[in-house]
């Protein structure tokens, strides 16, 4: 279901002003993938309580700005996921709609703000991966507060425009 | 044999990681669905140790979706040999098949590229699970895992055979059945 948003966001919803991080590419070391997350503020989507994507952010010494937080977001919109994973279903294709839409609208709002102050973070260097430790919450590792149900982001990142008042006035309740 | 891993590439960057994805559901969703697993790596980076118990006990099909072959590489970076690798761009050459444009869901041709990669993951599979394969136990390595070293030439590393022009397996890993001496989708 993730995947499918993100390309919904990349190929339809802001199109030119996102870019996929492909883990596995990262991994290998294509040297875009390694760039582009130091250079560009991440929004993080962890479907589930394991938190495999703050993992990797973790892992490699870097704070996403942003984190989407798939089961709250889910117990809001009252959707689930659906059962189909060739192609989406009835319910797939709802959740799709609902989380692509979260998620360009947490990046048009950091887009759209000159006073965000996103400063370039650097991957530690020289960077030897570990398999995680099962029991560590990278949640907790990453200091995450919440903004909202199923909106997060590392205490020490900046503020997001989605927390300032002026901001949530604009939003409407 | 009683299970054989499926580890598509896991990419989202190129069309081709949806072929490796959706010939991995297929094989496992409906062609061989009692003996089949996929593999997730994010869980297993993650640590989740049913994950890491799977690729330790059981032989693993990688299907590598471009020359970066990411997926060999990571296994190749927790130290697990696959017992074969299937390429997706020799398929594209095999069957004249495109995997065209839409990375969420793929037109027809990219769905036939797939069913084709699916139909030889079962045979190898199959050959696997019937035997003779003597597979041993590997171990995964946790820690100084070597990340992203662009410059690794991961076939080297892996000193992968041709099986066929699609399928390698690397050349210390057990004899793929049925597989080393004749085309398996000619046969079939």
């Amino acid at each position: 279901m993730v995947r499918w948003a993100t390309y919904r966001v990349n190929e339809e919803l802001l199109p030119k002003k996102t870019l996929l991080l492909c883990v596995p590419a990262f991994y290998r070391g294509v040297p875009e993938d390694l760039v582009m997350v130091e250079k560009n503020p991440t929004l993080v989507v962890d479907c589930h309580e394991e938190s495999c994507g703050s993992f990797l952010m973790q892992q490699i010494g870097l704070k996403p700005a942003v984190r989407l937080f798939l089961p709250e977001l889910m117990e809001v919109w009252g959707i689930t996921p659906g059962r189909e994973r060739q192609a989406l279903d009835e319910e797939g294709r709802k959740l799709v709609a609902k989380l692509s839409e979260e998620m360009a609208a947490v990046a048009r709002s950091l887009l759209g703000d000159p006073e965000y102050t996103f400063s370039q973070q650097k991957i530690k260097a020289p960077f030897e991966g570990k398999v995680g430790n099962w029991k560590a919450n990278p949640a907790r590792a990453l200091k995450y507060i919440q903004i909202r149900p199923g909106l997060y982001r590392p205490k020490d990142m900046p503020v997001l425009p989605l927390e300032k008042p002026s901001f949530r006035k604009e939003e409407g309740p | 044999m009683k299970k054989v891993l499926l580890y598509p590439c896991g990419g989202v960057g190129l069309v081709v990681s949806t072929v490796t994805r959706l010939a991995s559901l297929k094989a496992t969703e409906e062609l061989l669905p009692e003996q089949l697993e996929l593999l997730d790596m994010h869980r297993c980076q993650r640590g989740a140790p049913e994950e890491i118990a799977l690729l330790e006990n059981n032989p693993v099909i990688v299907l590598d979706g471009c020359k970066q072959q990411c997926g060999s590489y990571f296994l190749n970076m927790l130290g697990i040999r696959p017992a074969a690798r299937l390429y997706t761009p020799a398929y594209i050459a095999k069957y004249k098949l495109k995997p065209g444009k839409n990375r969420a869901q793929l037109e027809k041709e990219g769905q036939e590229l797939a069913d084709a990669m699916a139909r030889e993951a079962v045979v190898v599979a199959q050959g696997i699970l019937k035997g003779p394969y003597l597979f041993k136990k590997q171990k995964v390595r946790r820690k100084k895992l070597p990340c992203c070293d662009y410059r690794l030439d991961i076939e080297e590393s892996l000193a992968y055979d041709e099986v066929n022009p699609r399928v390698h397996r690397p050349e210390s890993m057990p004899p793929l059945p049925n597989m080393e001496k004749t085309d398996s989708l000619e046969v079939l």
